[in-house]
């Protein structure tokens, strides 16, 4: 048979007759995308995100069903290809309803794979729980105990009753593989060396990656212990000690190198730590109190909270007065509170200006602290502090009330005329909040209000070779968020020292059906209600002597309840989804062409097979592989134009149709409409490995 | 022309589905009856459709001597008084009798050259007899003669007889290419499927003309080599439906069908298979599918259907309209059919004209006349006050033509050249009190509902742009909107399988061509000047109001408030602006504003 | 419901067993029962060589098919092009007031059906209202509110 010739690209080939466009192209190495084409199958032509153009032929061409012909002049990758597949890509978007991780792995800002180590607990694998945790987590201990959990206000159990206990059962995950020396596996060193300036978790998450990807890391802190403000602003019943220790101890153990007692700007310099390393990550934290700005606030018996936690922290005997006033409405203020109790304190009250409602600590804590014996005072603030014969505070409050929502979004407390009443107290602790002092950081550019400038994807800083993150960057946060850009920044100074493109770890594409408001009532149709496991806690009368840990810990039993409730939201097929895929790689807008989409329709009635119509692109490869290799008809089109979907014959239940090769039709679907139900619900690995760069790879 | 067996006076009733539903049916019993109690000894007969349906339902007296009085409008009551006065007294009402020439007729038939609507409203469709005294099936038994399978092609080649379905695919080359492939079973079909809303040639044809339509088949089926045949008309069509089926069995009967037609060796069959309701049954190879019992979804091309097409074999589509002009060819000679029209587009077409048009109906003119011959001359305009805006050519795939451009001539290069296209003959006239935003929408409803769902940028994009088209009227457009439409529409009418998609964005492509100014209009001052588009305007009443209640009492919220022969007021508030008093004003008294 | 299955093997054994037949057998089970009933796919799957698929994927695809049961008259308003430059929408929500259902509804007593037709090919009277196979044209508002109440007395 003689060949055909043609031209691809530019590039003259030669082809047998009946060669499809695709096949020719690939065998050449082009890349051409599709979703209906199947080797197994004859070319159909529904998806068109194969398209290419053809000189003299005045529109596209589906590629995986045009033949070959004899002076052919192809372009695969021309303005007007992109286009079209960018756009087809954008289409098939506006009409796939589905989430590709789970809500609550979306909103952990660490991005834990949540439903994948879930589920392993729920089948008792809780070693590989941990392992998958770590991907993205290096302090699941800690973590688990101290995060404000944003995850589970994502949960979408709570629209059955209540979240999963994601952050318990993290915590379990993490106190059961503690000791396990095998966690994680060392990697080879590259001979970079990195410093890295703060031991909180920023730093801490930084050093972890990096000595992952096979650099060695300095850490100096000026503290004398690791943790930064884990260990020296949260209180011990809270996060015990030996919990930070064990999961430092790491670090430690993959060869960083701690230097405590080392401050920044004082024993070393910014120049030097540039000088004598790669690279340099900034993790400073926001440690400087921030003042009350009321007259007498530095009488003595005024304590700042992170000053008196810290205290405390180093001495679990450092006195305090019969009687407490904290001023403050966060975490901090709880934890000095509660703090305060411990230490001998029997009246402690939290003064706050707003009301229960604009709180930015955490309600549980709220709640504890309140049935601990704390009061907790609202609409209130101090005006002015005066120190009293015998060495008591005079305090004036006034009373507040709520007015106009200021730059923050909250009521603007309005005080109160004539409403001022004095409060005698022994300790006045202010925990306002916390501000950035970056000054040590000679050289890098800072902001107009204190912090570091740097990228927030990468880290880069104004230097060359500096990175930062963490509350140094973004102001005082929660922890989990500081693990987050310390992992960040470790890919992008790795992608610095191996000399690539400091891109970060690009985000992929990921659909969602939305808010918890928006999501249908049939995603939790048939769900029986299962009452979240109860976290045991020490008995409160007694606690507050002592700074046990005051939440014990889920039993092995609850566990397994627990992790079982977790409603398995986000796609199993989200690591081989092609549209997710293509999405990132042609850069697609999914909103662009926002609509009406396709309603939620699951199916999982099949023992083995679920089929989830909304997600289906209908390429029709299950159709045809049910029809052309199987001989039934199991699948089908059904209805036309935007409605048309692909259903069981007669729209029965999966379970009721001749199911012959479905299960390999499965393995066909590109997208994540047809899953295996034994399919693994982890997207992510078990190990962390250097992301790819979009482009190189 | 004499088309009677016998030398009897006739009564020929007008009984096309629009005679019909005119209320032919009533004058048509009426007549029956009459005759038939008082022993008039006339013929009460049925015809098809003029053409004229704006006159409808329409009655021919028909002497002996064979001279016809063509009455238009006719009711029941009229029908009494014209078989008293004419039928029985023998004096024509000459008021109701249209004149071929002179006035409104003869301007409406003065320009019209017809083949294909040669015999519409004129022989009886349900008659053999009818058909062969004008010299039917002498073309079939020609060529059957004859046995020169090739002369014929070439015939129709030479003839420059293009596709009347839309795409203008030249018709001898189809055959030829059909002949050419080997193997004894090939197929012809005849697309009867008329999809375009707003078109009804194929069915006027095969409700009063259905024999030459099979006899143009068998021809084709002759010269190409097939001895098959399907007619795909679709289920919205009954009487044409019924018609063929009596044609088919009177051809048989005959021998004009069948094995062994005319004792000449040519087996010729036809079977009618009736589409289900789907647009998109109009591209080829969906219409195959379906005849094969599958969903009409198209598939790629190629194979062509010349190659490989129903159950696999050589397949010749041709629409109504193509194969009835076959006929004429042979009889008349190429020749005779390439004398007409342009360069490149021969022959004549039928257009239906509808709309805001005077004189709506069927018209079969020249190729080579211009837009505005056909609307002004033939169809007379709007009829009213109001100006002509455009006229909408080849339904959802075709464009909207500005009143500017009349000055182009049917010939298929130069009204593609428009952004629309010929299409299979469908002519929607506008006013202005129509609006182009939502002639947009109306159509990408039309077009998204009807995509088959198998490709992407159809199924989705069309939807896409309805959507986008329906915040524009609905107010809620963006200034970016216009790009965004603009862009999608030019992808889907590259990157899309079939026809369908490959045309869907024509009617807003020419829209924004033509009157983007109404798109701007609509997003930036929110307003429509039509008046169509709800949120966007306000009726009020003029001056120019007399006080005549017609509109208050046809608006169906009662928000018209005014006594007799004073001007009368609207209730914005309950106002529903549905335009109706507009529509019902007869002195032009509500306007948009 | 269940259906007299011996009506369906009766116009099988009519059209044919062939997948070809698929259209044509489900017109007439439409003509006989006035829609397509399930139970008669499934059946005709079992006895024929077309299968659910096919059928229910056809009777799915093409307009002319229902597959629920419809009133005794079927209402159909013809939104052609003609029609809706005419003022469709119009008469649609005047039919829709007067018989208190939406265009695809029957009425609560099963009388009317009203549906939404592409086209009847009467463009010349647009706008164009079909009631069985009665093409009633030249409406607007209340001339069809007219013709329904003709129809009821």
């Amino acid at each position: 048979m003689e060949k055909i010739k043609l031209t691809i690209d530019g590039i003259a080939i030669e082809a047998d007759p009946g060669t499809t466009l695709l096949d020719a192209a690939q065998a050449q190495g082009v890349f051409i995308p599709s979703f209906c084409h199947n080797r197994k199958l004859k070319p159909f032509a529904s998806c068109f995100v194969c398209v290419v153009e053809i000189d003299g032929r005045a529109n596209l061409v589906p590629s995986c069903s045009t033949a070959v012909a004899p002076g052919m002049v192809v372009r695969t990758k021309s303005e007007r290809v992109k286009l079209a597949r960018r756009t087809c890509v954008e289409l098939l978007m506006s009409d796939h309803l589905g989430d590709c991780l789970g809500p609550c792995m979306g909103a952990c800002p660490a991005g834990i794979d949540i439903p994948g180590f879930v589920k392993h607990l729920a089948l008792g694998e809780d070693r590989a729980a941990l392992e998958l945790i770590k991907t993205n987590m290096p302090l699941p201990a800690t973590l688990g105990r101290v995060c404000p959990r944003p995850c589970e206000e994502a949960c979408r159990r709570q629209l059955v009753e209540e979240p999963v206990a994601i952050c318990h059962l993290k915590r379990y995950a993490a106190d059961a593989g503690a000791g396990d020396e095998s966690l994680p596996k060392p990697a080879k060193t590259s001979g970079k060396k990195v410093a890295i300036v703060g031991a909180g978790p920023a730093g801490l998450a930084a050093s972890y990656y990096l000595q992952l990807l096979g650099h060695k890391t300095v850490i100096i802190d000026a503290h004398e212990a690791p943790g930064g403000m884990l260990r020296f602003g949260i209180p011990a019943y809270r996060l015990p000690r030996d919990v930070i220790d064990r999961e430092y101890a790491v670090a430690a153990r993959l060869g960083a190198e701690f230097r405590f007692g080392t401050r920044l700007g004082k024993d070393v310099s910014l120049d030097d730590l540039r000088r004598d390393h790669d690279a340099v990550f900034l993790g400073l934290g926001a440690q400087r109190a921030q003042a009350m700005r009321v007259p007498g606030e530095d009488s003595p018996g005024v304590l700042s909270g992170i000053g008196f936690l810290a205290a405390a922290s180093r001495d679990e005997k450092t006195p305090i007065g019969r009687r407490v006033m904290v001023v403050g409405g966060g975490n901090t203020a709880i934890d000095a509170a509660r703090t305060s109790m411990r230490l001998g304190a029997k009246e402690v009250t939290i003064l706050y200006r707003r009301t229960r409602a604009e709180m930015p600590a955490w309600a549980m804590e709220v709640h504890e602290a309140e049935v601990e014996g704390v009061k907790l005072e609202i609409l209130a603030a101090p005006t002015k502090i005066e120190k009293q014969a015998g060495g008591s505070l005079a305090v004036t409050c006034i009373r507040m009330t709520l007015g106009e929502p200021d730059a923050s979004g909250r009521a603007r407390p309005v005080p109160q005329e004539g409403s001022e009443h004095v409060r005698v107290v022994d300790n006045v602790i202010a925990a306002i909040g916390q501000s950035v002092d970056a000054k040590a950081a000679a050289g890098v550019e800072i902001a107009g209000w204190g912090g570091i400038v740097a990228d927030e994807r990468t880290g880069r800083t104004s230097l060359e070779n500096v990175f930062a993150g963490g509350d140094c960057v973004i102001g005082a946060d929660i922890a989990v968020r500081a693990v987050a850009a310390g992992r960040r920044a470790a890919i992008a100074i790795d992608q610095f020292l191996m000399g690539k493109p400091v891109v970060g770890e690009v985000a992929r594409y990921n659909a969602s059906m939305g808010k918890l408001a928006d999501i249908s009532k049939k995603v939790i149709e048939g769900r029986e209600k299962a009452a979240k496991a109860r976290m045991p806690e020490l008995e409160p009368r007694s606690r507050v002597a002592h700074f046990k840990e005051v939440e014990t810990g889920y039993t092995a039993a609850q566990i397994r309840a627990e992790a079982q409730r977790c409603l398995e939201c986000g796609c199993r097929d989200a690591r081989g989804c092609r549209l997710r895929t293509y999405a990132m790689l042609f850069e697609a807008d999914p909103r662009r062409f926002a609509g009406q989409k396709r309603e939620y329709e699951r199916d999982d009635s099949h023992p083995g097979v679920v089929y989830e119509a909304h997600k289906c692109i209908q390429c029709g490869t299950c159709v045809r592989m049910t029809e052309e290799i199987f001989g039934t008809s199991a699948l089908g089109f059904t209805f036309r134009g935007f409605a048309s979907r692909v259903r069981p014959a007669l729209g029965r239940p999966l379970a009721k149709i001749d199911d012959n090769g479905l299960l390999q039709i499965v393995e066909a679907c590109p997208v994540g409409a047809l899953v295996l139900k034994k399919a693994p619900v982890a997207v992510q690995e078990r190990s962390f490995k250097r992301p790819p760069v979009p482009g190189l790879e | 022309m004499q088309t009677q067996t016998n030398n009897k006076r006739t009564v020929v009733v007008g009984m096309s589905t629009c005679n019909i539903a005119a209320g032919a049916q009533e004058v048509y019993d009426l007549c029956r009856k009459t005759v038939e109690e008082k022993k008039l000894g006339v013929e009460v007969r049925i015809t098809g459709c003029l053409g004229m349906c704006y006159a409808e339902p329409q009655v021919q007296i028909v002497e002996a001597d064979g001279t016809r009085s063509l009455y238009c409008d006719v009711t029941a009551q009229r029908m009494g008084k014209i078989i008293d006065e004419h039928v029985v007294g023998g004096v024509p009402r000459a008021q109701w009798i249209a004149k071929y020439d002179e006035g409104e007729t003869k301007d409406l038939m003065g320009k019209q050259r017809r083949i294909v609507l040669a015999n519409c409203g004129v022989i009886d469709p349900e008659k053999i007899e009818d058909y062969l005294a004008v010299d039917g099936y002498k073309a079939l038994r020609s060529v059957l003669e004859e046995k020169n399978p090739d002369k014929v092609i070439d015939a129709l080649v030479k003839s420059g007889l293009r596709g009347r379905g839309g795409a203008g695919f030249p018709t001898g080359m189809k055959w030829k290419f059909a002949r050419a492939e080997k193997g004894p079973k090939k197929y012809m079909i005849c697309n009867a499927d008329e999809g375009d809303p707003g078109a009804f040639m194929d069915r006027t044809t095969l409700e009063s003309d259905p024999h030459a339509v099979l006899e143009g088949m068998a021809i084709g089926g002759f010269a190409t080599g097939a001895d098959e045949a399907y007619i795909y008309c679709r289920a919205e069509y009954p009487m044409a439906i019924a018609r063929l089926y009596k044609a088919i069995a009177q051809a048989e009967e005959r021998g004009f069908l069948g094995r062994n037609i005319m004792g000449l060796g040519f087996d010729f069959v036809i079977h009618i298979k009736e589409g289900a309701g789907a647009f998109v049954c109009g591209e080829e190879t969906a219409l195959m599918a379906s005849i094969e019992g599958r969903r009409g979804m198209p598939r790629i091309r190629p194979p062509f259907p010349a190659q490989s097409g129903l159950f696999g074999k050589p397949t010749t589509i041709n629409n109504v309209e193509t194969w009835a002009n076959v006929p004429w060819i042979i009889r008349n000679g190429w020749e005779a059919f390439a004398a007409m029209g342009t360069e490149k587009s021969k022959g004549s077409k039928v257009f239906a004209l509808a709309g805001k048009i005077k004189r709506g109906g069927l018209v079969e003119v020249p190729m080579g006349i211009t837009l505005g011959e056909i609307i002004h001359e033939v169809g007379g305009g709007t009829g009213t006050n109001r100006k002509v805006k455009a006229v909408q050519m080849g339904g959802p795939s075709g464009g909207c033509v500005p009143a500017e451009l009349f000055h182009t001539k049917i010939d298929y290069d130069e009204v593609t050249r428009t952004g629309a296209i010929m299409g299979s003959g469908g002519m929607v006239v506008m006013d202005d009190t129509t609006c182009m935003v939502d002639i947009a929408r109306y159509f990408l409803d039309f077009t998204q509902l009807e995509s088959c769902g198998k490709c992407t940028f159809c199924r989705v994009g069309t939807k896409r742009m309805l959507e986008i088209l329906t915040r524009i009227c609905a107010g809620k457009g963006e200034e970016s909107d216009i790009a965004l439409l603009e862009d999608l529409a030019k992808q889907i009418k590259t990157t899309s399988l079939c026809g369908l998609g490959q045309t869907a964005p024509n009617p807003v492509l020419t829209t924004l061509r033509y009157f983007r100014h109404e798109y701007e209009e609509h997003i930036r001052d929110h307003k429509c000047r039509a008046g169509r588009c709800r949120s966007l305007c306000t009726f009020t009443i003029t001056d120019a109001c007399t006080g005549c209640l017609i509109c208050a009492r046809n608006c169906p919220v009662s928000c018209i408030t005014g006594e007799k022969k004073t001007m009368h007021v609207i209730n914005q508030k309950a106002c529903i602006r549905c335009g109706v008093c507009r529509d019902f004003c007869k002195f032009d008294a509500v306007v948009v504003g | 419901m269940t259906i007299d299955l011996a009506r369906v093997d009766a116009i099988v054994a009519r059209k044919g067993e062939g997948p070809e037949m698929a259209i044509p057998v489900l017109q007439m089970i439409q003509d006989e029962f006035r829609y397509v009933p399930i139970e008669a796919i499934e059946h005709i799957a079992k006895t024929t060589q077309m299968t659910e698929a096919q059928l229910y994927g056809v009777a799915t695809f093409f307009a002319q098919f229902r597959l629920t049961p419809v009133g005794e008259r079927i209402i159909k308003v013809c939104h052609g092009t003609a029609c809706h430059v005419g003022g469709a929408v119009g008469l649609t929500e005047a039919i829709e007031e007067r018989l208190g259902v939406k265009t695809g509804e029957n009425t609560p007593d099963m009388k009317y059906t009203l549906t939404s037709v592409a086209c009847v090919g009467c463009c010349s009277l647009a706008p164009v209202v079909m009631i069985d196979s009665t093409t009633y044209g030249r409406l607007d508002r209340k001339k069809s509110v007219k013709v329904i109440d003709d129809l009821e007395s």
